[in-house]
């Protein structure tokens, strides 16, 4: 074959690429090209239930496969464009294919419905990898662990499952006691966990003192727990973050679980709507022990409950997008009303003499949050993401026959966007957030004395003002940025920077986060992050009350410091099977400026008497996760910690300093049966506690006269030894849960039972001493007893 | 280890606790309290109006329990050093107080008070106290060494004259501008029959002025006016305290408190505080004469147990409360068989019903009733049945 000369030039150019080309003015541009790749994106559910699945997808041009995340959703980038099929397979559930047209630059987005097969089925062999391993292969973030909500749901717990009670079971978190609001994170204060629901903040996360999370577990789909080193998008707090997520509702029709429980009833609600491209449910949930008590008794002993409603809606957008809207509100009541007892009348008087006692408490508590999301890919590689959202916590404490009247609230409306690219070895992300904030407080206390002096039971003399109003508006605007990057397949370095401006406090921050990961091998990896964390709203809370009812918010200002913190970490992660690993992390934390008030129980707020210190822990955790795997997952959780608190410089332990905590968690829930087991065994040691070191006589003092008077003359008064000097004795406790299946039409019908403390261990909640006694006597007071509990749910 | 919460404050808890003890209901067996090593306590109030100050030293105690009904469980430390150290370098040694009536563990130093910035004159071992100035106490004894310090409060001269005071018209107010130092102020109320005190942290309102309702309680004294009468003689007494004796007399319980209630030592328990009086003023209340009641009565005879002379007032509001179906409290003081006692009555308008209760309380009262007949008021005692009639003065 002969080529002519001007076709051997052609052949020439097309190998060698363009000749370079000078630019030139006003030259017409060439038309751009389509990329040739898009990205194809999707949640994967279970047709009967609409639970989200953690199913393995896998593309057959070229080959891939991922795994989803807790809340089925899934991503491939960098699709090729043209026809590609896609294969969803769970274990228990058919398969699912679909093939799938991708045009470059565009982001097709995919639901996916498993039906589950009753039958036996051959075990499916997949390589495709969990979201576990994904974090770990390509993430360098280290001290993140996921639950999904199916996982709570076997996991045993009071009344029914609780996603923050089940957080608290995770390496590195400690929570005070079966009752207290709040949990400690690597020997943090509990004010410091940044609770999000779908990003959102929630003020106070908690039920009845702590006893319940205000989740509605059937609305949860999972939940993401950073215990330190988390990165610079996160602001606000000093340890932790825990990012619940809501559960979306994929399928067609009205769907719904109802559950009936001792404790209380709940109905969740949902179904998708145009073709899947509007999804929404509806949550609700009422307690009615009061109801119960009333109906038996006829009074109202137990004059206590608390409602939630929680709703979650997306629309799916052109182009891959998508709109979310997410609203929470719940509240806790409680009302109490004394029987008036007319004990006589003076008869020749106009007055009735009546019990003194007479009063009425009423005393209610709630979050109200609202927000709304936008994710819309801009490309194959960017991604855009803006949230506007509104959060509230408020309190009012009303005992109008003693003239008291305390009310707090805080509000927030933040307005935050990021985003991301993912460009080669690099993904960057940058983002703001701009906060509005109102903190309110009420107090109206008429202090009256009682012939002896103006003791009204306030701890704090000092604050005796009893008409007290405290308005803040602070704003904050921060700023974030942040690198991923990926030199070779050894290294994952992570590099952010957060600058944060509070308006009240006048105060402008720079907290740099850096995390580097190191590949041993590729199932070995060794993990060092450091970074530093800032904190300026803050609860009013003395951590050494053992029982937290809720957290009353203020703003830093001019007399209010902002709190820091820096950390690091180091850690080693190792995979000993597709889906199993153990984690292993030492932490290093230092605090400063940390406040509480002087008092643990006085409810009023009066900045100028808050007490500051600095502190420090460090520690270790062990985390061994087994996911599931022919239906059986958990894990072993061992953290060992210490922390410490100085002030004045006296240094003492804080009440959570936990020294040795265990758990072990054991769900087993194979799909071919109709049987899900759960488990769970806690043990740690005791929380330090202020002990009893005596008695003192008190006297009276007549200034005038300088004289005193006897021994005892003003009474007797406890001596408290040194600060948390004495430990609880060890804790453990044993819970069990099981949940049987049942088919009845297209209802799915699931009793319950659960065990808690089955072996009734009386880990001690608190103390109290008898000193009219000689010797005095101790009587301890005992945590969760041994409570059996059950319910039923129905799902269709 | 802690007491039950008590009072307002622990209610919230308190009642939340009961929630939490409704589900969980579970109490772990009791167990004898461990031994402990026991600490030191002190008591002691620097008080510039005053020449001897006081210092008490004992242990702390393991239970209340008495040996005998008349003896407090006390458990004095005899062999203590109590040193105070004053501002500007000098110290005294407090001596262990002896003499019958002194308890055991009680020390006292003589002190001087010194207001006009000078060196001061004084013998050794004679503590000098300086108003406005810091003041350092160490109390040590083979159980360990509490540390404790104070400012003394500044409060200008004492104010303890003794005058007039018509409830209708009059006002009583102390001015606190020039006071230092002061993290509160002790108010206290003494009539015959008792004493009301409490505390304050502000004293911009008038101690005592004419009222508008029974419920104003736009004035210091509020606490006390239930038992402000006009006719008798009651002291008002006024003190600056210090942050430490403010603390230690009003703080509040706090169950899971970090601190013993009120304490302000270190390496101890207890009080270490100072004082300044203000106000020491004994008020002999009066009122306008504007009802048919109210003036100088004096009997047409001598009655054994009623009055032969007396001067009664009555003033809207004072006493506060306790009327009944009677719209006037009507009081003052009379003469009976030579021995002053107080009238404290009530009247409707014309019917009277009175207690003269006697100035020592030794002898007893006596009750009566009567009216108001034209010009004349008369009595009949409620025991013997004698009927007195009185007449203007």
């Amino acid at each position: 074959m002969r080529l002519t000369s001007a076709a051997l030039v052609t052949a020439i150019a097309l190998v060698a690429g363009p000749p370079p080309i000078r630019a030139v003015a006003q030259q017409p541009s060439a038309r751009p090209v389509p990329p040739a790749a898009g990205s194809i994106t999707g949640v994967v559910t279970n047709l009967a239930t609409g639970e989200a699945l953690r199913a393995d997808l896998t593309l057959d041009r070229p080959r891939r496969g991922v795994r989803a995340d807790p809340t089925g959703r899934f991503t491939f980038r960098d699709v090729p464009a043209g026809r590609v099929r896609l294969r969803a397979t769970s274990f228990g559930f058919e398969p699912a294919d679909s093939v799938i047209l991708v045009r470059g630059g565009e982001v097709v987005t995919v639901v996916l419905r498993l039906r589950a097969v009753p039958q036996a089925l051959a075990e499916v062999r997949t390589v495709a990898k969990s979201p576990e391993r994904t974090r770990f292969d390509e993430l360098a973030t280290p001290s993140v662990v996921s639950i999904s909500g199916a996982e709570v749901r076997r996991i045993p717990a009071l009344g029914e499952s609780d996603v923050l009670r089940t957080a608290a079971l995770l390496p590195g978190v400690v929570a005070r006691n079966d009752f207290s609001a709040g949990f400690n994170v690597r020997g943090g204060e509990a004010d410091q966990n940044l609770v999000l629901l779908d990003g959102i903040q929630i003020y106070n996360p908690f039920h009845m003192g702590g006893l319940f999370g205000t989740f509605i577990d059937k609305a949860v789909s999972g939940v993401d727990v950073m215990t330190g080193a988390f990165p610079s998008r996160y602001g606000g707090r000093l340890s932790s973050v825990l990012d619940v997520k809501s559960l979306e509702e994929t399928r067609h029709g009205l769907h719904g679980t109802a559950e009936v429980s001792l404790l209380s009833s709940s109905l969740f609600l949902g179904g998708a709507l145009n073709e899947s491209k509007l999804s929404w449910n509806f949550a609700v949930r009422r307690t009615y022990a009061d109801k119960v008590v009333e109906w038996i008794r006829g009074n109202n002993d137990f004059p206590y409950h608390f409602q939630d409603a929680q709703l979650r809606s997306r629309l799916a957008l052109p182009k891959g997008g998508s709109l979310g809207l997410t609203a929470y509100m719940g509240k806790d009541l409680l009302y109490h009303q004394d029987e008036s007892v007319q004990l006589g009348s003076d008869p020749g008087g106009p007055i009735d003499i009546t019990d003194d006692d007479n009063e009425t408490i009423t005393f209610d508590w709630g979050n109200r949050v609202v927000g709304l999301t936008l994710d819309q890919p801009l490309s194959a590689r960017t991604m855009l993401s803006q949230r506007l959202a509104y959060t509230r916590f408020g309190t009012h404490f009303d005992l109008p026959s003693q003239s008291v009247y305390l009310a707090q609230s805080v509000a927030e409306v933040q307005l935050a966007g990021a985003i991301t690219h993912a460009g080669g070895r690099h993904t960057l992300s940058a983002g703001y957030e701009a906060s509005s904030y109102r903190t309110s407080y009420r107090e109206q206390i008429a202090i009256e004395t009682n012939g002896d002096n103006s003791d009204v039971g306030f701890p704090d003399p000092l604050a005796t003002d009893g008409d007290t109003t405290m308005r803040q508006h602070p704003a904050m605007a921060g700023l974030f940025a942040e690198d991923l990057w990926k030199p070779n397949e050894r290294w994952l370095v992570r590099a952010g920077l957060r600058g944060e401006f509070v308006s009240g406090a006048n105060w402008l921050g720079v907290s740099p986060r850096v995390s580097a990961k190191y590949f041993l091998t590729p199932r070995l990896a060794i993990t060092a992050a450091g970074g530093r964390y800032s904190q300026w709203m803050r609860a009013m809370r003395n951590e050494d009350l053992p029982l937290r009812v809720f957290d009353l918010w203020m703003a830093s200002d001019s007399t209010v410091p902002v709190s820091t913190s820096t950390q690091f970490s180091l850690g080693a992660e190792r995979w000993l099977a597709k889906d199993r690993f153990l984690r292993v992390e030492g932490y290093s934390k230092s605090y400063d400026r940390l406040a509480e008030p002087a008092s643990t129980v006085d409810p009023r707020i009066r900045p100028t008497l808050l007490r500051y210190y600095d502190g420090r822990s460090y520690g270790a955790d062990f985390y061994l996760r087994q996911l599931d795997h022919n239906g059986f997952s958990g894990w072993i959780a061992y953290s060992y910690g210490v922390t410490t608190r100085e002030r004045n410089g006296v240094t003492y332990w804080p009440a959570h300093d936990r020294r040795h905590n265990a758990n072990v968690v054991a769900t087993y829930a194979p799909g071919r049966s109709r049987w899900a087991l759960g488990s769970h065994l806690g043990v740690a040691s005791g929380t330090p506690y202020t002990g009893w070191a005596g008695l003192m006589n008190r006297y009276r003092y007549d200034p005038v006269r300088n004289v005193w008077g006897p021994p005892g003359s003003d009474g007797e008064e406890d001596v408290r030894g040194p600060r948390n000097g004495e430990r609880f004795p060890f804790y453990w406790r044993l819970d069990l849960s099981a949940e049987r299946r049942f088919g009845i039409g297209a209802t799915t019908v699931k009793p319950y039972l659960n065990l808690i403390n089955v072996f009734n261990r009386k880990n001690v909640f608190l103390y109290t001493i008898d000193t009219n006694t000689d010797p005095p006597q101790v009587t301890g007071a005992s945590q969760l007893p041994f409570l059996p509990s059950f319910g039923l749910r129905m799902e269709w | 280890m802690v007491r039950p919460p008590r009072r307002l404050a622990a209610r919230v808890t308190a009642l939340v606790a009961l929630l939490a003890a409704s589900i969980v209901g579970c109490e772990i067996e009791g167990t004898t309290a461990p031994e402990l090593e026991p600490r030191v306590v002190v008591h002691a109030v620097l008080n510039p109006t005053s020449g001897v100050q006081i210092v008490t030293v004992e242990r702390t105690l393991r239970s209340v329990v008495r040996t005998s009904s008349e003896t407090p469980p006390y458990d004095p430390i005899d062999d203590a050093l109590v040193i105070i150290y004053g501002p500007r370098g000098d110290s005294v040694v407090a001596r262990r107080a002896t003499g019958t009536g002194v308890s055991d563990g009680v020390y006292r130093v003589s002190s001087i008070t010194i207001t006009d910035g000078s060196p001061g004159a004084a013998q050794p071992n004679v503590l000098r106290l300086r108003p406005g100035e810091r003041y350092r106490l160490k109390v040590e004894t083979s159980i360990g060494v509490a540390v404790g310090e104070t400012t003394i409060p500044v409060g200008g001269p004492e104010n303890g004259s003794r005058v007039t005071f018509n409830l209708d018209h009059d006002t009583l107010r102390v001015d606190t501008t020039t006071v230092r130092n002061a993290a509160g102020y002790y108010l206290r109320h003494e009539w015959r029959r008792g004493v009301h005190e409490r505390y304050a942290t502000t004293l911009d309102a008038a101690l005592l002025r004419p009222l508008s309702s029974a419920a104003d309680s736009g004035w210091s004294f509020f606490f006390a006016g239930e038992t402000i009468y006009p006719g008798v003689a009651q002291r008002f007494t006024i003190v600056a305290v210090d942050s430490n004796y403010f603390r230690y007399y009003v703080a509040g319980f706090d169950p899971f408190g970090d601190d013993t209630r009120g304490n302000t030592l270190t390496g101890g328990v207890g009080l270490f505080g100072s004082v300044a009086p203000l106000v020491s003023k004994i008020l002999d209340l009066t009122a306008d004469a504007d009802t048919p009641f109210e003036g100088s009565w004096a009997a047409d005879s001598a009655p054994p147990t009623l009055p032969t002379a007396m001067v009664l007032y009555s003033s809207p509001y004072f006493p506060r409360e306790g009327l009944g179906q009677f719209r006037y409290t009507v009081s003052g003081t009379g003469q009976v068989s030579g021995k002053t006692v107080e009238a404290y009555g009530t009247s409707d308008g014309t019917r009277m019903s009175f207690l003269f209760v006697p100035v020592d309380p030794s002898n007893p009262a006596t009750s009566a009733t009567g009216s108001i007949f034209g010009a004349d008021l008369v009595l009949t005692d409620n025991s013997t049945g004698e009927r007195v009639t009185y007449r203007r003065r």
